[in-house]
Order: structure tokens, then sequence, then C-alpha cells
């Protein structure tokens, strides 16, 4: 009864679903010869039924309820990647304005440069306003470039807030 | 009803009636995997909330090309080997994988009357939950839903070879208690 002790183990796998064709065929040839082995194929068979048939526990409704009472009903807007592409332009956008700041404290361009590079529109824009010849200019581009770098950040503290609070539920 | 793709796009945006679907759908078998892994039957009801809030917060780590059951099954199953580990340091709380043999071996002493098919399903599943846990969650994923190996492998993070192992020696396992216990003859 060699070949039997072997075949017990088929027929486990074979329940498992993890037996070749040949070895099915084999198995199957085998069965129908071996009154033995017949009646374990059938154990495991049935085995396998009661197993798969093993009724789901039932979770009662509160299981649910607690939890979504937990989930805020506005969508959130959930924040990109760390350094998503509207973090990189406002930072640069920033850097920018502060370092034409910079520039132009120690070294302030003369009017002509500002004709030569400056959009005649925005040129017109600036006359229009007098701010070309005002000596606050200056003082226009930082307190332009302090709101700016204040509204980036803002901004990414809104999204790290927003963050913040979907991770703390 | 929705597909899985568009269920997974509406739970990434945080869809609070999306959730409530998907937790309708999973309850009974979150529910279950917690009931087979836990043996504190007063925690049961809390860890599932845990587990489906876990689900909430993690979504966004869910990978779209995965299957949705697999990784929610992973999360259940981590959930409860986690709590576990948390309670094997409180020897007060230490759990009885036994319990269930216990309490059923004294309501049938006699499992040759016990004829009923219902009552040899009952000690099967009794064996089934005094196995050690890792037997025990192989059998159980492998029947429920039909879970593949490849599936079990990923949710309880082992390798498929392993699983196949495990799988095998549990029913040799279940085969021999069972005929123990005078359920089938020995053959
Ligand atoms: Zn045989």
């Amino acid at each position: 009864m060699n070949g039997c002790r072997e075949f017990r183990q088929t027929i486990i796998r074979f329940f498992s679903g993890d037996l070749a064709e040949n070895e099915e065929k084999l198995l199957n040839k085998h069965i129908r010869e071996c009154g033995r082995c017949k009646k374990e194929f059938l154990f495991h068979k049935e085995m396998a039924f009661m197993l798969k048939n093993r009724p789901l526990s039932e979770a009662p409704e509160s299981v649910i309820e607690k939890v979504l009472s937990l989930i805020p009903e506005k969508k959130l807007v959930y924040a990109k990647p760390y350094f998503n592409w509207r973090i990189i332009l406002s930072i640069s956008c920033v850097a920018v304005a502060w370092g034409i700041a910079v520039i132009t404290i120690y070294f302030p361009p003369p009017l002509s440069f500002i004709n030569i590079f400056v959009n005649k529109l925005i040129l017109m824009i600036i006359k229009y306003l007098s701010l070309v010849k005002n000596p606050y200019f200056l003082i226009g581009v930082v307190a332009y470039s302090i709101v700016f770098s204040l509204s980036s950040i803002f901004f990414f503290w809104k999204t790290q807030v927003r963050e913040a609070a979907f991770s703390r539920i | 009803m929705l597909s899985e793709k568009e269920l997974v796009e509406k739970l990434k945006s945080g869809d609070k009636r999306a959730f409530e679907t998907l937790f309708i759908e999973y309850k009974d078998i979150v529910y279950t995997i917690v009931c087979r892994m836990i043996y504190n039957k007063n925690q049961i009801e809390d860890i599932t909330s845990d587990i489906l809030l876990k689900i909430y917060k993690n979504i966004r780590q869910f990978d779209e090309r995965a299957k949705l059951s697999t990784w929610i099954y992973r999360v259940a199953y981590n959930h409860c080997v986690d709590y576990i580990t948390k309670l094997k340091r409180n020897p007060l709380e230490a759990y009885k994988p036994l319990d269930a043999m216990f309490s059923l071996s004294s309501s049938s002493p006699n499992p040759e009357e016990a004829s009923l098919k219902s009552e040899k399903d009952k000690v099967l599943y009794a064996l089934v939950d005094s196995m050690p846990e890792r037997y025990r969650m192989v059998i159980n994923f492998y029947y429920l839903e039909e879970t593949s190996y490849k599936d079990i492998s990923e949710i309880m993070g082992i390798p498929i070879g392993t699983v196949k192992t495990y799988l095998f020696r549990a029913k040799v396992y279940l085969k021999k208690k069972m005929q123990e216990m005078g359920f089938y003859e020995r053959m």
C-alpha cells in the first residue's frame, strides 16, 4: 500500500487546487480502483465543502455607524505629494521677486535699462501710476514680495492643515 | 453598481457615500476575520471599527493595480496581528486559543452520538479555531471568498510556498483530529 500513502497526499493537494493534469488523471484512476483512498477522497471533499460553506459572522450595524460618524461629510481636498508644482512655482516666484528687490537696492537700474527690457504696456502702467520716478518704487517691490511670500506660506500652511485634519481622524 | 475602479476613485477623493458602500460590502467579512483571529469576544466590534477606520485613513496607499479585497484583508490581518502582539505583552490578558475546543468538548462529550451534520460542522470549525494562528488563518483565507495562494501570501506577508505548506499541514491535522473524535473511521 505504498502507493496509497502518496495518493493520500495527492488528495489533499487536489482539494487545494494544486495538481498538475497528469497527477489528476492518475489520482482519478487510483480512486476508482482503491476503496480506502476513495473514502479518504470523500472525507476531504466533505471537509472542503464544510470549510467553504462556513457562514460569515454578521457584524452589527453599530460597527459601521461608529466609523461613519467620524468621517467628515464634506469632501476633503487632499494635498498632493509634498513638493507639488504649485508650491515649487510660488517659492520660485517669491525667490525671483526678492532677488529683483535685492539687486535693485544695490544696483539701481537706469531708466533706459528698464525702457529696453520692460514691456511697453507695463511701463505705461507704471508711468501712469508714476511709480518709476517715485523713490518708493523699491519699497513697493519689497512690499509686494512680502505679500506674495505670506500668501504662499498661507497656501502651504492651509494644505498642511487639511492633510493633518485628514490624518488625525 | 460602481465598478471597483470607480469606487476606488471615489474612495480616494474622500467621498463619504463611497465609504458607506464599501463598509456595507465588507463589514461582515472583516468582522469574520476578526472573530477568527481574536479570542477576546468583547473586543471584536471595536477592533472591526478600528479596521474600517484604518481603511478610510489609508485608502490613498492602496495601489489600484492590486485587488481591493486583498488589500482590505491585509489591513484587517495586520491590525489583528498587532492587537495580539500587544496582548501577549500583557500576561493577564493573554489569549487562550484552546477555549473553543474546551467549550465544545463539554457540550458534546460523546462525539459518536453527535451524528447531526451541523454537529460535525461545529466540531470542524472549532478545530480550525484551535489551530495556531498562521495555520488557522491560511485555512480561513483560503476558503474565504476563494482567495488564491498569491492573495494569501500578500495578505499574510509569507511566501507562496509557505502558504501551501501551512494549508497542507492544516488539512492533515484536521483530518487526524476529526478521526480521533470519532467522526470518521480510521483509514
Ligand atoms: Zn489507495
